[in-house]
């Protein structure tokens, strides 16, 4: 059992590692071959972690070629467009200024009613809406709509809109958050001055966000 | 560090530990089918105080050997080795040329296997 225990910490810390040197794009945007190679390194290292007969190398060998394989595969596919294209496909058109794409529907292996079904989780309810619609390598869509559909923006509508930056979370359950002041460009004084006028500290504030135009919201903490 | 760095850093520690794998079994596995052969030869020649001799230091360098393999093979394998290996020495006490033989080449086969299943051949590899 001591033994188990052992393989399955040091088997942890090595995916955990072996995730992360794979790098963000691993995380968020995760392409087909991506996700299987995730799924592969789970069920390899899940494997010497049950069994204690197995050598724990016959575990970290295929992960660590897996992941170097991964890394070059996709430096590969940066520097060029045919191997990107080979490995994870390209972006399909599946309406073309207000046309269905039939061939390239049937070719995908889509119904009409799937692709319905991604356009409602996109907020798009009426398929004559839409001018251009493509699928992408990871299977998302990307719609644009027809121009009497597009909701017009401040430009347009000629208002004048202040640009007040990004609105981050400066403290988060008493504690400061230093990434976050600089996304706004705020500092501790500020923020303690601003929780001295409130009569707070930094321990009685659950979550406190700010703006560049030194906009601020607090939320207190229940006690 | 580049993560190419990293990626090319480790195919080189996978290639070492590969390396350093076949050159364990291969050279363990060499050694021990000399020894045996020996042994064998004592055995059917009647010298079993000195086949004797050498089961038991052939048994005792086999548990220290098994120490190295283990990390690189599967236990299960190893340990059918190791008990074909300990009946070597009541055989060779016993006087039993014809057993010595038959355990000698039921080893000789296992570590034989040990040896042919890490090269990259076809049906190894399939």
């Amino acid at each position: 059992m001591l033994i188990l225990i052992i393989r399955t910490v040091l088997l942890y810390l090595f995916v955990i590692m072996a995730v992360r040197i794979m790098g963000k794009r691993q995380l968020s945007e995760m392409q087909t071959t991506e996700l299987v190679i995730t799924l592969i390194i789970a069920d390899i290292a899940s494997i010497p972690m049950q069994n204690t007969a197995q050598p724990l190398l016959t575990g970290v060998i295929p992960i660590l070629i897996l992941i170097s394989a991964e890394i070059i595969i996709s430096i590969i596919m940066m520097k060029s467009s045919k191997i990107r294209n080979l490995v994870c496909g390209k972006p399909e058109v599946l309406i073309n200024d207000g046309n269905l794409c039939q061939n390239t529907l049937r070719s995908l292996r889509m119904t009409t009613e799937d692709l319905c079904v991604q356009l409602r989780q996109l907020g798009v309810y009426n398929v004559n809406d839409v001018q251009f619609c493509i699928i992408e390598p990871n299977g998302k869509l990307s719609v644009q709509l027809k121009p009497e559909k597009r909701s017009p923006n401040c430009e347009q509508l000629q208002v004048a809109v202040q640009d007040t930056g990004i609105e981050a979370v400066v403290i988060s359950d008493g504690e400061f958050l230093k990434n976050s002041m600089k996304l706004c460009n705020v500092d501790k004084k500020w923020i303690t001055d601003i929780l001295k006028g409130e009569g707070l500290t930094k321990d009685d504030v659950m979550i406190m966000t700010a703006n560049r135009l030194k906009e601020y919201s607090i939320i207190k903490k229940v006690k | 560090m580049n993560r190419i760095t990293i990626a090319v850093l480790m195919l080189l520690i996978a290639g070492i530990i590969c390396g350093c794998e076949f050159y364990t079994v291969s050279n363990s596995v060499i050694q021990y089918t000399a020894d045996l052969d020996t042994i064998k030869n004592l055995s059917e020649r009647g010298d079993f105080d000195k086949a004797n001799e050498m089961t038991d230091d052939l048994l005792k360098n086999w548990i220290k050997t098994t120490r190295r393999l283990d990390k690189y093979l599967y236990h299960d394998y190893i340990d059918e080795i190791t008990l074909h290996m300990s009946a070597l020495p009541v055989c060779t006490e016993n006087q039993d040329s014809s057993a010595v033989k038959t355990h000698v080449e039921e080893i000789k086969i296992q570590l034989t296997s040990l040896k042919e299943s890490e090269l990259p051949y076809l049906h190894n590899i399939l």
